[in-house]
């Protein structure tokens, strides 16, 4: 099912009516429970410049780079196209989606491309150290849902996705597991949702059990409202939020964002799918910035006096402490290339549930250093390091060790510091 | 692994200092924040002091020995009431007379009046020393008689204060006297500011400082010169993965200890910055160099002068596999001998 967007649009306008139309399609397919034609979606995309030493990059230039063939429509609006193969095998030189430049650090790219291939598609973008995804964090979404989703009327229906995958965990049973026949299985799952097919192949493998939770709740927001928060004094993996759905305020339907920063169109309109991903981009961008400005560790300029540092680490808690084989795996796995917290060093051992590593974000390739422990995990920012660092630490950490954190940058709880955002977010949007 | 050792360590000390001056939750926090709770913000790490000419002559014409360049190892400030708190870790503490005494006299002159005049207009400064909690009671004895000598030899030294480190149970224990609660307002007289110590656990937080230093636990000499090593490394894996094909990349040792420290080093005093230098240079440069000699063209070491180019995609790749790959870099940590040339990094930038 390929939907082919315009080539040559004359305005971004031209493509707005491309994308309602294909929305009003889609939701109408939706209705009829028959897939009609690919969702609009847009992946909220963070240009990193190394603040201070690397100047940031045209997105032109930073999409050229990737391989698109970019045509640019307005200023700050932009078409790529990149050599796609047909269901008969043949390549063309295709228009994929549409990039808008919010600013100098944020891009949408739009698309109508399937799921699978956008995602395949941005995942290899964010491979390079230019562009990451914008990290909504459970807390993040935690807030989303309780400042305004929540508040978006009783009756109209909400949607929660919840994953947890206790990656790292090895009961002590299994502690002396022959690691290399279950890195072999890991390996070839971590990357890509494992298929049915995958799993009964695996059957017969000794692999310990770890609990690996998803989850998706569908209601009236009042009936979810009278339950979330039971749910999750109860069982810790509901805390680890990865999907939220934000119904229209116009209409039908509603607008899932995921963690990775996919928000996918499932009302009739792109115009409010565009609202919601820029009001959700100013959420982001106020919230990124207030971390840096707390946790940046560095010179303090703006007093003459100072050359001393500022700047505040951020602290996470487990509630209870990882065993000893669980806590080695996750050290020896986190700092491997393909591993999910993307992050190099070379841990030097404090003890035996302790390790500090003096290294780097390997996405973004900025540095870090970090205390891991049992217990938690303490992380400094050195000044210019995009604080999108952070947000995905809190974001792999819950989904992938703990689901119950408590997280603090410098004395403020994390979860205070998402609800902060300023007053002019709104979500209509004029420009 | 034996905590004790670490509490003697001036390097662990200083670096407890700064870690209480950061902000963190009373629930959860590496190091009690005890500074920052009292409003005091970091404003000067190890940075060389230069008294008042009116000062440097009263010591020159004294015939007291008097250190003439006092290096803090911390200065705090709390803007509200502009009082500042004046650090030196010391291992131990020392008599009246000996060489020790020198520096001291240094660092009671400099947080005298003459502090105000240099650093802060108009503030008031408590220098604090910091030593293991046994030695607190001769250490305050040692900085009275100093005191007193000064004062009959017409200077106007600053208060002073002692603040000792102990292990007590499972937690690191800072403890204080009254002119340290004089000065800050605090009602306490000590804090546990590390907990859950163990004889299997090195208690030390994340190291902020940077130092060529020998560490405390013996069983881990080489600590702080790795973690200098590690940070360098990261800094120039930052640096190299943006570089690209035909474009060349020079640094020296003082270039990448600057963008390593985010500026700080142009502000250490000359000792530490000449031992940073030579590790980064010996250890890390000249590995590199001896490693890609005769693999790489575009790989050359002149002088303190890295220069990095590659000529094809695969040169990168094979020097980045490398050089994110601790076993295969083997970075020496060992502390070097002692250096003969004084002047060995001047003008090596």
């Amino acid at each position: 099912m390929q939907t082919l967007a315009p080539k040559n649009p004359k305005d971004r306008f031209e493509v707005y009516r491309f994308f309602n139309g294909l929305s009003a399609e889609a939701r109408e397919g939706l209705d009829q429970r028959r897939a009609r034609v690919p969702l609009v979606k847009t992946f909220l995309l963070e240009h990193v410049a190394y603040r201070g030493n690397v100047q940031p990059k045209q997105a032109e230039r930073i999409f050229r780079e990737l391989g698109a063939d970019v045509r640019k429509i307005e200023d700050c609006f932009m078409g790529l196209s990149f050599p796609v193969q047909d269901e008969s095998g043949q390549t063309s030189q295709v228009t994929t989606g549409f990039v808008e430049q919010y600013d100098e650090r944020f891009f949408a790219y739009y698309t109508c491309e399937l799921s699978a291939e956008a995602k395949e598609r941005v995942g290899k973008w964010v491979l390079e150290p230019d562009l990451d995804h914008s990290w909504f964090s459970s807390p993040l979404l935690q807030a989303l849902w309780d400042l305004d989703v929540s508040k978006r009327g009783d009756d109209r229906y909400a949607k929660l996705g919840f994953c947890h995958e206790s990656k790292f965990d090895i009961p002590e049973d299994f502690a002396s597991l022959d690691e290399t026949s279950e890195e072999e299985a890991e390996e070839t799952s971590e990357d890509e949702e494992t298929t049915e097919d995958e799993e009964s192949s695996s059957e017969d493998r000794l692999k310990p059990e770890r609990y690996n939770a998803r989850f998706q709740m569908a209601d009236r927001i009042r009936e979810i409202k009278g339950a979330l928060s039971k749910l999750q004094d109860n069982y810790a993996p509901l805390h680890v939020i990865d999907m939220l759905r934000l119904p229209s305020h116009t209409g039908h339907g509603g607008h899932d964002l995921y963690q990775n920063g996919q928000i996918t169109n499932r009302t009739d309109s792109f115009e409010d799918h565009r609202n919601t991903v820029r009001y959700l981009y100013r959420i982001y961008k106020s919230i990124l910035e207030r971390t840096e400005e707390s946790a940046w560790h560095g010179t303090s300029e703006p007093h003459a006096l100072r050359f001393g540092t500022k700047g505040t680490p951020l602290i996470v808690n487990f509630p209870a402490p990882l065993s000893e084989p669980t806590f080695n795996r996750w050290v020896e796995k986190a700092f491997r290339k393909k591993g999910p917290f993307k992050l190099w060093g070379n841990p030097m051992r404090l003890g035996p549930t302790k390790v500090h590593v003096y290294g780097a974000d390997r996405h973004l390739w900025q540095p870090i250093n970090l205390e891991m422990t049992s217990r938690g995990i303490v992380a400094i920012l050195p000044k210019g390091t995009c604080g999108n660092t952070f947000h995905r630490l809190v974001t792999n950490i819950q989904r992938y060790v703990c689901p119950d954190i408590r997280a603090w940058i410098g004395s403020e709880p994390f979860k205070d510091m998402v609800r902060q955002w300023p007053a002019n977010v709104e979500e209509s949007d004029a420009a | 692994m034996q905590p004790e050792a670490l509490l003697k360590d001036p390097v662990f000390q200083l670096n407890l200092l700064l870690w209480m001056a950061k902000k963190q939750p009373s629930e959860g926090y590496c190091v009690w924040p005890l500074f920052s709770d009292l409003e005091f913000e970091i404003i000067f790490i190890e940075h060389p002091y230069t008294f008042p000419e009116e000062t440097r002559q009263a010591i020159a014409s004294s015939g007291l020995d008097i250190g003439m360049s006092p290096e803090p190892d911390l200065i705090l400030w709390r803007e509200g009431d502009n009082r500042a708190l004046y650090f030196e870790a010391k291992a131990n503490s020392f008599g009246a007379v000996s060489t020790n005494a020198r520096q001291a006299r240094g660092h009671l002159v400099a947080s005298g009046p003459a502090f105000s005049e240099v650093f802060v207009p108009q503030s008031s400064c408590l220098l604090c020393y910091v030593i293991p909690n046994e030695k607190r009671g001769q250490m305050s004895d040692c900085l009275a008689t100093l005191t007193d000598e000064l004062e009959n030899n017409g200077f106007e030294p600053g208060p002073f204060s002692c603040h000792g480190l102990s292990l007590e149970g499972r937690g690191i224990t800072y403890t204080w006297d009254s002119a340290f609660k004089l000065h800050t307002g605090t009602a306490q007289n000590q804090i546990v500011i590390v907990n859950d110590v163990s004889e299997v656990t090195d208690p030390s937080p994340l190291i902020l400082l940077f130092s060529d230093e020998d560490c405390g636990n013996l069983e881990d000499r080489d600590r702080y010169r790795r973690v200098v090593i590690e940070r360098v490394r990261a800094c120039l894996l930052c640096d190299l993965h943006s570089l690209s094909v035909g474009k060349t990349y020079e640094t020296t040792p003082e270039m990448i200890l600057i963008r390593t420290t985010d500026g700080l080093f142009e502000y250490w005093g000359r000792k530490n910055q000449k031992g940073l230098q030579r590790l980064v240079q010996e250890s890390i440069f000249k590995r590199i160099f001896d490693h890609w000699q005769g693999k790489q063209t575009g790989v050359s070491l002149d002088g303190y002068r890295l220069s990095i180019t590659w000529n094809m995609i695969a040169e990168k790749k094979s020097f980045l596999d490398w050089l994110e790959d601790h076993r295969r870099t083997n970075f020496a940590a060992a502390r070097l001998p002692v250096d003969a040339t004084p002047d060995l990094f001047d003008g090596s930038r």
